[in-house]
């Protein structure tokens, strides 16, 4: 009986091995090589956002320069980056990279809207005016008229994520662009796969599908993103190409 | 979250009674439970800014 144990036991044992050997695989695989959807949406900017309500003491800046930006970049990353930067040496050499990226996109006149809650940054998102636009993030090349603006990198640090934050950033830029008065369609870009994003885009604010494109991921290997659809259909998407990230 | 003063035409979203992480939670509840399939393209406020659109909108899948 305690043999028949004991090799049920190992038998047992061995199984669980195998599967957590798949399961180890399995989300490696996913890491080093992934295909996603991104849907292109837009929306037109003559209709204000909605009134929303948001935690109390959120705050929204709309920066183009100056300290905030190097607070929002020491803040979250990606959640191994995250899961490193408990080694300080890590920690700041993601900062730099991150504050480096910042600081290009302002030197190119895009402007980032700053959630605030306290000392705290909360979220942010970007705001490009540029004509055509390499979106590094997506991997993808767009191209706008020039009533047209693409927000980008719309991120909530996860702690933030019921609060409204991304919500209170997108209902800012919204608001400014309408007051503004000189665009009339804001475009993002929402992986199929991230139904947060999908809700708060789509219902929240009512932005609409124009473009659906596929893109293959292989972000630990070579740090790249290929476009993989083979015919995108007409769109802001109109220039394929590898894009380093 | 109350549901003292919601109606079934309330909109939800503009009170903000739903934020989008409580309606990401209802989306997968509604496929999980009643077996239908809600695509992206299907997230507009016709189907899920109220009560009574989500019904609806529910009732259709299923038909």
């Amino acid at each position: 009986m305690a043999v028949a144990t004991l090799v049920g036991y190992e038998s047992g044992g061995s199984h669980m091995r195998a599967a957590s050997f798949r399961r180890v695989m399995a989300t490696l695989s996913a890491q080093l090589f992934s295909v996603h959807e991104l849907d292109i949406v837009r929306r037109s900017v003559e209709e204000g956002p909605p009134e929303l309500r948001v935690d109390e003491g959120l705050m929204l800046h709309r920066v183009e320069g100056g300290d905030l930006v190097i607070d929002a970049a020491r803040v979250g990353s990606h959640p191994i980056i995250v899961a490193l930067a408990r080694i300080g040496f890590i920690d700041t050499l993601a900062a730099a990279r991150r504050l480096r990226r910042f600081r290009t996109r302002l030197a190119r006149g895009e402007v980032v809207y700053i959630a605030t809650k306290g000392e705290d940054v909360a979220g942010w998102a970007w705001v490009s005016k540029a004509g055509a636009f390499r979106d590094r993030w997506i991997g993808l090349h767009l191209k706008f008229a020039p009533d047209e603006l693409y927000i980008y990198d719309l991120w909530a640090y996860p702690k933030y994520r019921s609060s409204g934050a991304g919500a209170l950033i997108v209902a800012g830029i919204l608001r400014d662009l309408q007051s503004d008065g000189l665009v009339r369609w804001v475009y993002g870009c929402i992986d199929r796969e991230n139904r947060p994003n999908q809700v708060l885009q789509r219902l929240v604010f009512g932005f609409r599908s124009v473009q659906s494109v596929k893109v293959l991921r292989m972000v630990v290997a070579f740090g790249r993103v290929l476009p993989a659809t083979a015919t995108p259909p007409s769109g802001p998407c109109e220039r394929r190409g590898a894009v380093r990230i | 979250m109350t549901l003292d003063g919601i109606g079934d035409d309330t909109p939800l979203f503009e009170r903000m009674v739903l934020d989008s992480l409580h309606l990401v939670a209802i989306v997968a509840e509604l496929e999980q439970r009643l077996r239908i399939t809600i695509t992206p393209e299907d997230l507009v406020p016709d189907n899920f800014g109220s009560l009574s659109r989500m019904a609806q909108f529910v009732e259709a899948q299923r038909s």
